[in-house]
């Protein structure tokens, strides 16, 4: 998938993630050093040249990671505060 | 996995070289999303003008984020590189006497070894410029005493040609010839080849063709010039091919230029001119009992050198033998000649790699040298250290940093040490060259050399700086640091260890040095049997003279030299000393002399008489000998009278001289039978004053009297013995030089160290003065240990010696490799230098005043 795939997913599935777009493009190359996404050129649907990005294995176990992580964290908050709203 | 590994590397290359392409990536990947953006937003409906401006305020600052995207691509540790660069010239440029004393040693060390290496690489080493050096054998005998002898000729190569085992077998010989253009001869080197020569070596030229196996055949004779040559005699003008040159008394038309880097298959011994065997070869081509070529095969592929040798040696022992020769069979032995062969390399391979050992020890003792600078410094640094531990400085960063340091002074060291030796490397080749024949190396910078300079520069800073690096960063007490800068007794025994080993490795090069000088000096003194002061030696090779002509340009050169101002005598021999001997039968050499020889040489006469010019234009059947011939041949009679067979011709001794060395200083006279002769050309001109200065006036006389007779040679005698002791010469020289650097270096590292603890004793030397210590008992406190470190490197280094110089026992003439005279005054000399280093810093230490360094304590 692309950049602009990538960020017009973000956008479809929650609105409340509307970060500025372009920020989106620096943590792409990031991940990309630290080996989670590898890219490569492609054509894109409207027969443009197009950055194509894709989850390496290593990439793959870190989302795990950090979705458990996530999660974790999540609950962790919801005990805090879910006395305090009841 | 791995290519992803690969992709990644590639990325972070390109991030680190080449920072415009990873800009363009993201610069199109974010035109690309604005794109998409503005095309989404027309089709929702906005209008065309406002989407694109639309598009790019979502998108955010474009050049801001394509660096973003470049900044996670960095390697760290470059930028921190840059930083401990920085910081590292900082600390250098503020300690001028630290950075110059480490700098200058190891670029002396580094130049020498760079020297040195260069000339080992061109002679040694280096690839011939031809197609898949690798595969090329060379077919050597080894003769029935032992020697080596790379020459064969033409029954071998025959007896070869044919063998499985080889793509292809040529033949070749280096060869001065005269070469005549346009009237006027000069000495040219060249080189005779067999006609395959050029398509087995792959070599093409580069301008015409090379020469073909149809040129063996041919009765019109071809020659192919160096590339250098056809620029120094035709102003590399393309015109040259086709032209016609007279070698010697063939006239050949040349047909081709080498390619540049081409110039034959000895290393010193160039090629300039190049033609077919057969148009020079002469008689020799048939003789089976002359050795005069090289044979050259290139190896099959997938043949062994092994293989090679198995199948020629077959061949070999079934070539039918000489009947007249005796003795045990010469041996045919098989090897690589990759990088050429020759006997430039033979005379210079021992002494090279004399020097290399040599060099190499000095190139450590100043190692050594930078890494007790560095230890003593890390101790002078200990609180900036501790500050920025305190401060929360990793220790592998300040390792990491501290070794920046090191390798930037090693860097900076091998930088001047290239400059050193682009201007050392030269001079070595021409003391190399003295002698008839000039040494011709191809010396440019290459890129073993520069990589040669690379590692040994980079492993002297890792290696000798990582020691005292995790010396100062490996200190746990950092609140005791904080009063004083006392050694701590680990880096004090590991400065001691340097310094010792210093010592023990200048006993081995000294020694060594000292050995050579005093063998040098022997040989020097040789009595050789004549007088070698005031003679000028001129060589021609007129043989396009013949029969009558030749004996009159003889008598005319004899006439034109003899009246010459400042000439004492005339004369001309077959053999000159120390030249070698051309004939010899089993009990004595021949050597044809005109008059006033013996004269002329300074060869004195014990008894009878001298030969003189009516012997010589009469023939008469009279000999001298010398006076071994004499107690050899007619031990119990008086030799005058006796008669003797010379070649088939019977002689009347009439007279007997000394005896003189023709061989080499080391061996003994040879027996010499003189028989009178005209017509050898070799003349020896006493001279009453500087024989070099009438060397112009002889060029002239030889030109005036025969325009196409070049030089063959002109030197005085004197330069011609030195030329016989090249090898002693540079070698004792040099390792003098070095010797003298190494305790030069080793008297620094001990010249710090004492003055260190001086400094660091202040406060002790104080008390004692303060308790009635005499100014003697403080000199000698602070010289007692300058003592014990040299004593014991002596006590180290003199049986190490003594196993080092069994190397080069060749080289040494009357002097054992254990010459206890020699040992004793080295040992002398090293205590007395190492005991001038010790002293300043032991007065030092006997003025200090009780009062101010009680005080300060």
């Amino acid at each position: 998938m692309h950049g602009f795939g990538i960020a017009e997913d973000l956008h479809r599935v929650s609105d409340a993630l509307h970060v500025e777009e372009g920020s989106l493009y620096p943590a792409l190359h990031r991940l990309e050093s630290q080996g989670f996404v590898q890219s490569t050129w492609g054509v894109s649907e409207n027969n443009r040249r197009a950055r194509f990005y894709k989850l390496t294995p290593r990439g793959r176990k870190q989302v795990a990671v950090k979705v458990s992580d996530w999660r974790r964290m999540v609950e962790a908050v919801n005990r805090v505060i879910d006395p305090l709203v009841t | 996995m791995l290519s992803q590994f690969w992709v990644d590397v590639r990325t972070r290359l390109t991030a680190l070289f080449g920072r415009r392409r990873l800009y363009a990536r993201a610069d199109e990947e974010l035109q690309f999303h604005v794109a998409m953006r503005e095309q989404r937003l027309i089709e929702s409906g906005v209008p065309p003008g406002e989407a694109h401006s639309r598009a790019c305020r979502e998108l955010g600052n474009p050049t801001l984020l394509a660096e973003q995207a470049i900044d996670s691509w960095r390697y760290s540790f470059v930028d921190t590189l840059i930083q401990d660069i920085r910081y590292g010239l900082r600390t250098l440029h503020k300690n001028p006497g630290f950075t110059a004393t480490a700098v200058l040693s190891l670029a002396l060390g580094i130049g020498a070894n760079t020297a040195i290496f260069s000339l080992f690489d061109v002679l040694l080493f280096r690839a011939l410029p031809v197609a898949s050096p690798d595969e090329l054998v060379l077919a050597t005998r080894r003769t029935s005493d032992g020697h080596p002898n790379l020459m064969l000729n033409n029954q071998q190569r025959e007896a070869f040609a044919g063998s499985e085992t080889l793509v292809g077998l040529c033949a070749s010989r280096h060869s001065q010839l005269r070469a005549t253009m346009s009237g006027e001869s000069h000495f040219a080197e060249g080189m005779l080849a067999s006609g395959n020569c050029f398509s087995l070596l792959g070599v093409s030229a580069v301008l015409g063709r090379v020469i073909t196996e149809a040129d063996d055949k041919s009765a019109e004779p071809v020659a192919v010039l160096s590339h250098r040559y056809w620029q120094r005699q035709f102003g590399a003008n393309p015109s040259a091919i086709g032209q016609a040159i007279t070698l010697q008394d063939r006239t050949f038309t040349i047909i081709g230029v080498a390619p540049r880097g081409f110039i034959g298959l000895e290393p010193g011994m160039p090629a300039d001119i190049i033609v077919p065997v057969n148009s020079l070869g002469g008689p020799l081509l048939t003789n089976p009992n002359v050795f005069w070529l090289r044979l050259l095969g290139r190896r099959k592929p997938g043949v062994s050198i092994e293989q090679v040798h198995a199948d020629l040696a077959v061949r070999f022992a079934r070539i039918p033998r000489n009947s007249r020769l005796t003795g045990p069979p010469p041996k045919l032995e098989v090897v690589p000649a990759a990088s050429g062969f020759g006997d430039v390399r033979m005379q210079f391979s021992l002494p090279l790699r004399i020097l290399m050992g040599a060099v190499a020890l000095v190139l450590l003792i100043a190692c050594m040298n930078l890494a007790s600078l560095l230890l003593a410094r890390a101790n002078g640094r200990r609180q900036e250290i501790n500050l920025r531990i305190a401060l929360g400085a990793g220790r592998g960063r300040l390792l990491r940093q501290l070794l920046t340091e090191s390798v930037l002074l090693s860097g900076l060291g091998g930088l001047l040490g290239l400059g050193i030796a682009s201007v050392a490397t030269p001079l070595l080749a021409q003391s190399m060259s003295r002698g008839r024949t000039p040494i011709l190396l191809d010396l440019a910078l290459d890129w073993r050399t520069l990589a040669f300079v690379a590692a040994v520069s980079l492993l002297t800073g890792i290696l000798f700086g990582i020691v005292p690096a995790l010396r100062a960063i490996r200190q746990k007490d950092t609140i005791g640091a904080q009063h004083g800068t006392r050694l701590k007794t680990g880096s004090r025994r590991w400065s001691a260890a340097l310094i010792v080993s210093q010592v023990a490795l200048c006993v081995i090069v000294l020694v060594s040095a000292g050995l050579l000088l005093s063998s040098l000096r022997k040989l020097q003194q040789v009595d050789a049997g004549f007088r070698k002061e005031h003679m000028l030696m001129l060589g021609i090779r007129p043989d396009n003279y013949k029969g009558p002509a030749a004996l009159r340009l003889h008598r005319e050169l004899y006439q034109r030299f003899t009246a010459l101002p400042g000439v004492e005598s005339v004369t001309t021999f077959d053999d000159v000393p120390l030249g070698g001997v051309n004939v010899t039968t089993n009990d004595f050499s021949i050597n044809s002399v005109g008059p006033r020889f013996f004269e002329t040489m300074g060869i004195p006469l014990l008894s009878g008489r001298t030969l003189n010019e009516q012997d010589a234009l009469e023939r008469r059947p009279v000999a001298v000998i010398s006076e071994s011939v004499a107690t050899r041949l007619f031990p119990d009679r008086n030799p005058l009278g006796q008669h003797l067979d010379v070649f088939g011709t019977d002689r009347e001794v009439v007279g007997v001289v000394r005896d003189a060395r023709y061989r080499s200083l080391r061996l003994p006279a040879e027996p010499m039978v003189y028989k009178p002769a005209f017509g050898a050309w070799s003349y020896g001109i006493r001279t009453t004053g500087d024989p070099a200065g009438l060397a112009a006036a002889v060029r002239r006389e030889l030109r005036e009297a025969a325009r196409d007779v070049p030089v063959w040679s002109l030197d005085t005698l004197e330069a011609r013995v030195d030329a016989t002791l090249v090898n002693e010469r540079m070698v004792s020289g040099l390792c003098s030089w070095f010797g003298g650097f190494a305790l030069l270096i080793a008297s620094i590292g001990l010249y710090g160290r004492l003055s260190y603890a001086v400094s660091e004793r202040t406060g002790e030397i104080g008390v004692r003065m303060a308790l009635g210590a005499r100014q003697g008992q403080i000199v000698w406190m602070v010289q007692r240990d300058a003592l014990i470190l040299t004593l014991s490197g002596i006590a180290i280094g003199v049986p190490l010696t003594l196993t080092t110089t069994q190397i080069f026992r060749s080289l040494l003439f009357e002097v054992g490799a254990t010459d206890a005279a020699t040992f004793a005054v080295i040992v002398g000399g090293i205590v007395a230098v190492t005991s001038i280093a010790g002293y300043i810093p032991a007065s030092r230490a006997a003025g200090v005043d009780p009062v101010i360094a009680l005080r300060t304590e």
